[in-house]
């Protein structure tokens, strides 16, 4: 069943459309990859789906409904968001700031366990009392991972996880965003590096100048052809995962 | 696949969860409420009249005589007034500053203040305050909620946290040239005399008219701040981040323009344009809250009744004839302060 799906949806900034007819579906239980050039929509796709742009035509559905009949609360509780954007402008606590996670459930909300449990599959419980600004890239990024699984969302959307990241924290991210799809959360991941996609993902949506040029398992969207034609790049294959090797 | 997670899971149990210690908040704010009160009692007992304070709190409660007069007519009004104002300026400033998520945010630096007090002298010195004297703070309020939505709509549109300030810095610049101006142009022969009371804030000769029109608009306004901060700790987490938790950014952006020109126009037009006051108090007393801008609004608002009201206590006891006005006070502890955060800042950015 299709968690999140987007249907010919149409979205513009100051008239010039940057999705257009675009159509994408996001599982239970499974990674999506989202992969594209530079400007080929991958972000906006999220801020689409998650109601913080509006779109011009088509439908956006939620667990299977309509995005536009649900409260801005539903939503938040249906589907949590980590933006590439990580920067915390206030030193805070690490415990509050995965706490935030929480918000969607109001003041009155005992989310203490469920805090509690993200920060431990995020392996991050050992900083709760340390400040944000004290962390590294790595530990920030799974503080913040952390904070976005306390709202225990069945829909997980992430903005370029692995960027900033040395291999051994883009590794251990992608591992943890595996973790969730096998408790079966929808995770959509927008993505760079096609190499951490083929490999971590199981189904990649390919944009293109805002167009979705295919959907699929990595080994059939991500194919010679395709490559050339979207990336403009030749690929070696690493054990069935594409590693971008040259120009074309 | 190899598992960095589970790596790392094996060793949590032992590790456990490392709560946050437990910070002496709710204890800090009881003494910076205690110490609002004790400086504003100091203030009440100083003043260049000879007179016993048995004499001066006994005339509060009698019905006539040179000690009611003087405890009534000058010293309350000059005391609760600096609570006030300086409530209205920390709240104001901790909302700002959780708001453009900026330190430097400050109702003065931002040209609210200054814009409050334009507001202020129009209605002063053209006569219109003359046929209510609600329009004195409604005016000043009016100016403040003019650069409040400027500031507003320049942090929708996406301003970077300098741009603010320096449009901040410029309407700041405006309202005072303006503020100058129209008191020159002003029918009023003593307007002059008065402008620099005007731009710089000072608690002499405050009334307890001045007190009663200021109150009511400075609690409402700090009551809006506070119903919104809870949306502020996300907001440190960026706009979008926020959205998605299902924050009403917009409707938290106008709850705080709408809380801060409340609280620092009605304050200004009272007592002027005081600065700094709102940039000082939130950044010293954000460690002992955990830094979370939520927690903040409050403890600044005490914070900020106790600096008016020291540097009120400081202005008269360093210049007893009065010519130390507050709102210099003020300016020379936060002009080095901004220059210093400044610094600071460009440090950690490096």
């Amino acid at each position: 069943m299709s968690a999140l799906s987007l249907l010919h949806v149409r979205a513009s900034y100051a008239a010039r459309a940057v999705l257009d007819d675009a159509s994408a579906s996001f599982v239970a239980g499974k990674v999506t990859g989202i992969v594209g050039p530079n400007g080929a929509g991958k972000t906006t796709l999220l801020r689409v789906a998650l109601g913080l742009l509006p779109f011009d035509n088509g439908d956006v559905q939620v667990l299977e409904r309509s995005l536009k009949d649900c409260s801005r609360e539903w939503l938040a509780r249906s589907m949590a968001y980590l933006p590439q954007e990580s920067a915390v402008q206030w030193p805070m606590l690490v415990e509050r700031i995965v706490t935030l996670g929480r918000l969607p459930y109001g003041p009155r909300d005992n989310g203490a366990a469920a805090v509690a449990d993200a920060m431990a599959r995020c392996d991050v419980s050992q900083f709760a009392a340390r400040r944000l600004n004290e962390l590294s890239a790595g530990e920030r990024a799974r503080v913040l991972l952390a904070r976005a699984l306390a709202t225990q969302a069945p829909i997980l959307l992430v903005d370029e996880p692995a960027a900033h990241l040395d291999p051994a924290h883009q590794l251990q991210l992608m591992e943890l965003l595996r973790a969730e799809a096998a408790r079966g959360v929808a995770v959509a991941i927008t993505l760079h590096d096609l190499s951490l996609a083929s490999r971590f993902c199981d189904e990649i949506v390919v944009l293109r100048n805002g167009h979705v040029a295919g959907q699929g398992a990595p080994g059939e969207v991500l194919s010679d052809a395709a490559l050339a034609q979207v990336f403009g790049v030749a690929a070696k294959r690493l054990d069935g995962n594409v590693v971008p090797w040259s120009r074309v | 696949m190899d598992s960095v997670l589970q790596t790392h899971s094996e060793t949590m149990p032992a590790k456990g969860i490392a709560l946050p210690r437990a910070d002496n908040g709710t204890l800090i704010t009881i003494a910076l409420a205690v110490l609002a009160l004790a400086l504003a009692a100091i203030s009440f007992a100083i003043g260049p009249a000879q007179i016993g304070l048995s004499d001066l709190f006994g005339g509060l409660f009698a019905q006539h005589g040179t000690a009611t007069v003087i405890a009534r007519e000058i010293r309350l009004p000059r005391a609760l007034l600096a609570v006030v104002v300086g409530g209205a300026l920390g709240a104001s400033g901790a909302a700002l500053q959780g708001l453009f998520r900026n330190p430097l945010a400050d109702p003065g630096v931002t040209g609210v203040t200054s814009s409050a007090g334009f507001g202020a002298v129009i209605a002063m010195y053209f006569g219109f305050a003359a046929l209510n004297p609600l329009i004195l703070p409604a005016s000043a309020i009016a100016g403040s909620v003019a650069t409040s939505t400027i500031l507003y709509f320049l942090s929708r549109a996406g301003a970077e946290r300098t741009a603010l300030i320096l449009a901040g810095a410029a309407i700041a610049s405006l309202a005072t040239a303006m503020t100058a101006l129209a008191m020159s142009l002003a029918p009023n022969p003593y307007a002059m005399s008065e402008m620099i009371r005007w731009m710089m804030g000072s608690l002499r000769d405050s009334t307890l008219a001045d007190f009663e029109l200021a109150l009511v608009p400075v609690i409402v306004g700090i009551a809006i701040l506070w119903s919104a901060a809870r949306s502020l700790d996300a907001l440190a987490l960026g706009e979008e981040a926020a959205q998605s938790l299902g924050v009403n950014v917009h409707g938290v952006r106008r709850r705080v323009v709408i809380g801060v020109a409340l609280a620092t126009g009605a304050a200004t037009a009272a007592a002027g344009a005081v600065s700094f006051v709102g940039l000082v108090v939130p950044h010293l007393l954000r460690p002992f809250y955990a830094h979370e801008p939520a927690r903040l609004i409050i403890p600044s608002a005490l914070g900020g009744a106790a600096l008016v009201t020291a540097a009120d206590i400081a202005v008269r006891l360093i210049a007893p004839d009065g010519q130390l006005l507050v709102g210099v006070m003020t300016a020379m502890i936060g002009a080095p302060f901004f220059v210093w955060l400044i610094l600071r800042m460009r440090r950690e950015a490096l």
